[in-house]
């Protein structure tokens, strides 16, 4: 008996799988030819002793050999032959062509403008040199329930620190604030970037004229009042005036010298500052004292690793520090209970907005789901077009067209499509990047908690990597709709083909080539549903935003801010009595019902302090210290505001500074700080002027107001009279009898009587600003909703050709099935379980499908879990009605078959 | 020929020149890796400087082995390697040095 040629080990057997693997890669002329010659050498390989590697060498020896001959099977003038029949070709259908191209024009431009935001958010540097160095240093203040977390620093504090820590170098403190600039053109509120000296080395930013803060506007008890521009401001407001540097200009009435120009088109680190003034500056403009005062926090430390120093090592060196602050700096009253400590963050992650780029992932997911279910679509195009260009493949199968030249000839044909979706897509793209992308960044948010620029939308463009997704998508998408009909087209079997003509083979088409077109609609389906999905979330979320309880009446409420300065105060000012001077002013208006000052909801000022003790509890400890948000209102406030008193009364005009002090409790604080016994009549202790030696009177007690953003937490509040505790800054409430917005020239044209130099800003109707509140979620309702149809419309249309082939191949089975005697009705449940079929199935996958993909929307949804089971069922009904119709249509087309006919018909 | 051969190539082009041989052989004798081999064998079959050639069955029934496709050299291919040994020459690169290691295996 003769011994096997070939040893039995499981090495020798896998190896020659590998072999025979290659050989499917080596063009059919000389596919055995090369495995042979191969075998005979592994053979060797095998018999006598060698290493493993020696076999692996070998292996991928075999494999470049395969694929080099592959490589010179493939011509060029074979390839460009491919191309010019491929557009022939999709110029014979230029109803097809068109359509394909024009949904992956859409979908690729569409993914890939997105993509480019995505880019600039989450992928780019911010644009300063070695920005993987520069880091933010935040200061911490924890309290034993973890109610507060600042990240900002006082002057003595970042001196110490600017002293003490040596791995994070050139320290510098920035705050943006805005500020009224008068004497140029019609007052305005600027955005003023408030810097140490430091910040511009920092950056690395210079001058293009003049100069910037050097070491004359280091603080050092007094201020010189001196201003950077920036190039737009030196342009638009000061016509690029030679003299610029040196000229004056007034910002809150205080003069600042220009001394220079900033570079290019540098908008600090908030991307949005006209001009920079010195830290020492804020001495003159807030008040005096405050760069002295260690718990006087306003501003946020920025620097720059020192050479070789890891990110680590900082961060513990600054934590010891943070560690230190309490023992430095002796807390004031009322803060005791504190913890300090610090941290240090890459400006990139510090810069980051969340929330946004959540938004903007779920969108960019959101397109692709659209360009795959396009993809599915097109995938069941090409199948059923395969299906009747059967004769053609045949044809040139039977006059000697290898089977991989077929393959190559439809995927040519699909690339191309893919290609000439992928330059418009682009080319829409770039439009788009201009217009959607920065309107988009816009509404889902451009800064960070930081007050850093979160994305820059003048820096959004096509770049390398945007370039090379929009590149990568659309190769994918070619390969992608254009295998499975190429798969199918190599299964031909030509004799049976031009044997028989289509009806012999009607039968074997159908087994295949439906399964596969059943998938494709199931996996449409299935997306479809995870996109409308995520839509109806976002939808809910806009919904129960809109209806979150407020605890105000927010129609007709016109709404402004504005701020008086010190300056005003010094020159005799009384700001109390001027805010009751522009009430007054407001309610002699027509049209206005009634006026007030303080917290504009949503819009600020806001103030919180601490209650230090109430009567019956007189003495809190330290630990028992509750935070409260405070603001000093008008009279008749809770009339204008229409809060809902639970008793007790409003601010009254007699509540001035010779009455005792008075106070309004919002529901939570009043329980939480009488919880046993009628809070009316007691009095509680404040830390604020006035209010901490025999505190403050309750005279009423109302609904907890939302003067955040409706998804905000309910927040203890207190409202006391504006007389008592006036602040230079506030907002103005107008109740109005008709529409409000129609009386902003009218106030605007009273409060410039009552005080000409004053800005008003942030001018709305309550109704705008509510709704400016929840732009983010609008957006992506209605893009995410615009993207569910166009899925919506994409599935119908496919399951509606999809059913309408079904029916054509069927047209003798059914034609058979009537003239023996079969109901229209039990034809059309026929045709109709097939399509319902697999939407049921698609229904399943995509209820499975969406369960885990809407987790990822957590950060974006209010008062819903990402699971939201009414929506689903609502999402499967609405696509299952679509699908119906979709499929009803053809169906009702099949049981109309003439008997006769179909019978005749091959 | 007015396009010379590189290194690789004549190392190949030697290494069949020292008798007949199949894919193996070669990469022992030139310590080459079995890719680059293979890939220059074709090339060179391909302008016909190399021929292969399948052995004759019997002798790899009698041995017990698959048979083996034998490379040798064309006419062409042996005008070729005396080319591209002159063009090294005249190069003033000492191919020479490089040859001496082909058959150092044998």
């Amino acid at each position: 008996m003769k011994t096997p040629l070939w040893p039995s080990d499981r090495v020798t057997w896998w190896s020659r799988r590998v072999l025979a693997w290659a050989a499917v890669v080596v063009p059919g002329h000389l596919r055995l030819d090369r495995r042979l010659e191969w075998e005979a050498e592994l053979w060797q390989l095998r018999t006598a002793p060698g290493g493993l590697g020696e076999l692996a060498h070998f292996l991928c020896g075999a494999w470049l050999d395969a694929l080099w001959e592959r490589k010179e099977g493939w011509r060029m003038e074979f390839l460009m032959h491919d191309v010019r029949f491929a557009v022939r070709t999709l110029a014979r259908s230029p109803g097809f062509t068109m359509a394909a191209v024009l949904t992956l024009a859409l979908s690729i431009g569409a993914s890939t403008a997105l993509f480019s935001v995505v880019d600039e958010a989450v992928f780019s540097d911010p644009p300063y040199p070695e920005p993987d160095r520069l880091v933010v240093v935040d200061m911490l203040f924890g309290m034993p329930e973890g109610e507060m977390n600042t990240s900002i620093w006082s002057y003595p504090r970042y001196l110490a620190l600017r002293e003490d820590v040596e791995s994070v170098e050139g320290l510098a403190g920035y705050e943006s604030r805005t500020m009224t600039l008068t004497e140029l053109g019609d007052p305005a509120v600027i955005s003023v970037e408030v810097a140490t000296p430091s910040l511009f080395p920092l950056l690395g930013v210079s001058a293009q004229r003049g100069r910037l803060f050097g070491a004359e506007e280091e603080y050092d008890g007094g201020a010189d009042l001196v201003a950077v521009v920036s190039e737009s401001f030196w342009e638009t407001r000061m016509g690029r005036a030679s003299d610029a540097i040196g000229s004056v200009i007034t910002l809150d009435r205080l003069r600042f010298q220009v001394i220079g120009v900033v570079e290019d088109s540098y908008r600090g680190v908030s991307g949005q500052a006209e001009v920079w003034i010195p830290m020492s500056a804020l001495w003159e403009v807030v008040e005096p004292g405050m760069l002295d005062d260690p718990w006087n926090q306003h501003f946020f430390v920025m620097g720059r690793l020192a050479d070789g120093v890891s990110l680590d090592r900082a961060q513990s060196e600054v934590s010891v520090f943070g560690g230190t602050v309490m023992e430095r700096f002796p807390p004031p009253v009322g803060a005791q209970r504190l913890t300090t400590s610090a941290q240090v963050v890459r400006l990139k992650e510090a810069s980051a907005n969340p929330a946004a780029t959540t938004s903007m992932w779920a969108l960019l997911a959101a397109v692709i789901l659209v360009l795959l279910i396009a993809t599915a679509n097109l995938a069941g195009l090409l199948l059923a077009r395969g299906a009747t260009r059967q004769r053609e493949a045949a044809v040139r199968a039977s006059l000697g067209a290898g089977r991989a030249r077929l393959v190559r000839q439809l995927l040519t044909e699909s690339l191309t499509l893919a290609a000439i979706g992928g330059v418009v897509g682009l080319g829409l793209a770039t439009v788009g990047v201009d217009l959607l992308g920065a309107w988009l960044a816009d509404a889902l948010g451009t800064s960070s908690a930081r007050g850093l620029q979160a994305i820059d939308t003048t820096a959004l463009s096509i770049d390398w990597r945007v370039f090379s997704f929009a590149l990568v998508l659309t190769g994918g998408v070619g390969l992608a709709f254009g295998l499975l009909p190429a798969w199918q087209a190599a299964r031909t079997d030509p004799s049976s083909w031009l044997r028989g003509g289509r009806a012999a083979i009607g039968i074997r088409r159908r087994t295949f080539g439906f399964s596969s077109r059943n998938l494709l609609m199931v996996g449409q389906v299935a997306l479809a549903v995870v996109l409308l999905s995520a839509a109806s979330l976002m939808m809910r979320t806009t919904l129960n935003l809109q209806a979150v309880e407020l605890g105000f009446e927010r129609d007709n409420l016109l709404t402004a801010l504005y701020a008086l300065t010190p300056a005003d105060e010094q020159s005799g000012i009384d700001p109390g009595t001027f805010h009751v001077d522009v009430v007054e002013r407001m309610e002699a208006i027509p049209g206005v019902v009634a006026a007030s000052v303080g917290e504009v909801p949503m819009g600020g000022p806001t103030w919180r302090i601490l209650v230090f003790g109430s009567e019956g509890r007189p003495e809190l400890t330290p630990a028992e210290h509750v935070w409260i948000r405070i603001q000093p209102v008008a009279d008749g406030h809770m009339e204008v505001l229409g809060a809902t008193f639970i008793d007790g009364r409003d601010i009254e005009a007699n509540d001035d500074w010779n009455t005792e002090k008075v106070v309004i409790l919002g529901r939570t604080a009043a329980e939480e700080l009488f919880p046993d016994s009628d809070p009316i009549g007691q009095k509680i202790q404040l830390s604020w002027s006035g209010y901490s030696g025999p505190g403050a009177t309750v005279v009423g007690i109302v609904e907890d107001v939302q003067l955040g953003n409706p998804n905000d937490p309910i927040e203890r509040q207190a409202f006391v009279p504006v007389r008592q505790a006036p602040q230079l800054e506030t907002g103005l409430l107008i109740r109005t009898a008709g529409d409000p917005e129609a009386l902003i020239p009218a106030m605007r044209s009273a409060m410039a009587e009552l005080a000409p130099e004053l800005a008003v800003t942030s001018v709305m109707s309550m109704e705008t600003r509510a709704a400016g509140t929840t732009v983010r979620s609008r957006v992506l309702t209605m893009l995410l909703g615009f993207f569910g149809v166009a899925a919506l419309f994409l599935v119908a249309v496919g399951l509606y050709g999809s059913i309408a082939y079904a029916v054509t191949l069927r047209t003798r089975e059914l034609g058979l099935r009537a003239s023996l005697g079969a109901g229209r009705g039990s034809l059309a449940v026929l045709v109709l379980r097939q399509g319902l079929g697999v939407t049921l199935a698609g229904i399943v996958v995509g209820v499975i499908g969406s369960t885990w993909a809407t987790r990822f929307l957590q950060d974006l949804v209010f008062g819903t879990r990402t699971v939201d089971p009414a929506g689903l069922v609502g999402v499967c009904v609405v696509l299952f009605g679509v699908a119906f119709a979709a499929a009803y249509l053809p169906a009702r087309r099949g049981t109309r078959i003439d008997p006769m006919e179909a019978l005749r018909a091959d | 020929m007015s396009r010379s051969l590189g290194v690789t190539t004549v190392l190949i082009l030697t290494a069949v020149d020292r008798g007949v041989c199949y894919g193996l052989d070669i990469v022992n004798r030139t310590a080459m890796l079995p890719g680059t081999v293979y890939t220059t064998l074709r090339r060179l079959e391909r302008r016909g400087l190399v021929r292969g050639q399948w052995e004759d069955a019997e002798v790899a029934e009698a041995d017990r082995r698959p048979r083996r496709r034998y490379y040798e050299l064309t006419p062409n291919g042996e005008q070729a390697l005396v080319d591209a040994r002159e063009h090294f020459a005249a190069l003033g690169v000492d191919v020479a040095a490089k040859l001496s290691v082909v058959g150092a295996g044998e």
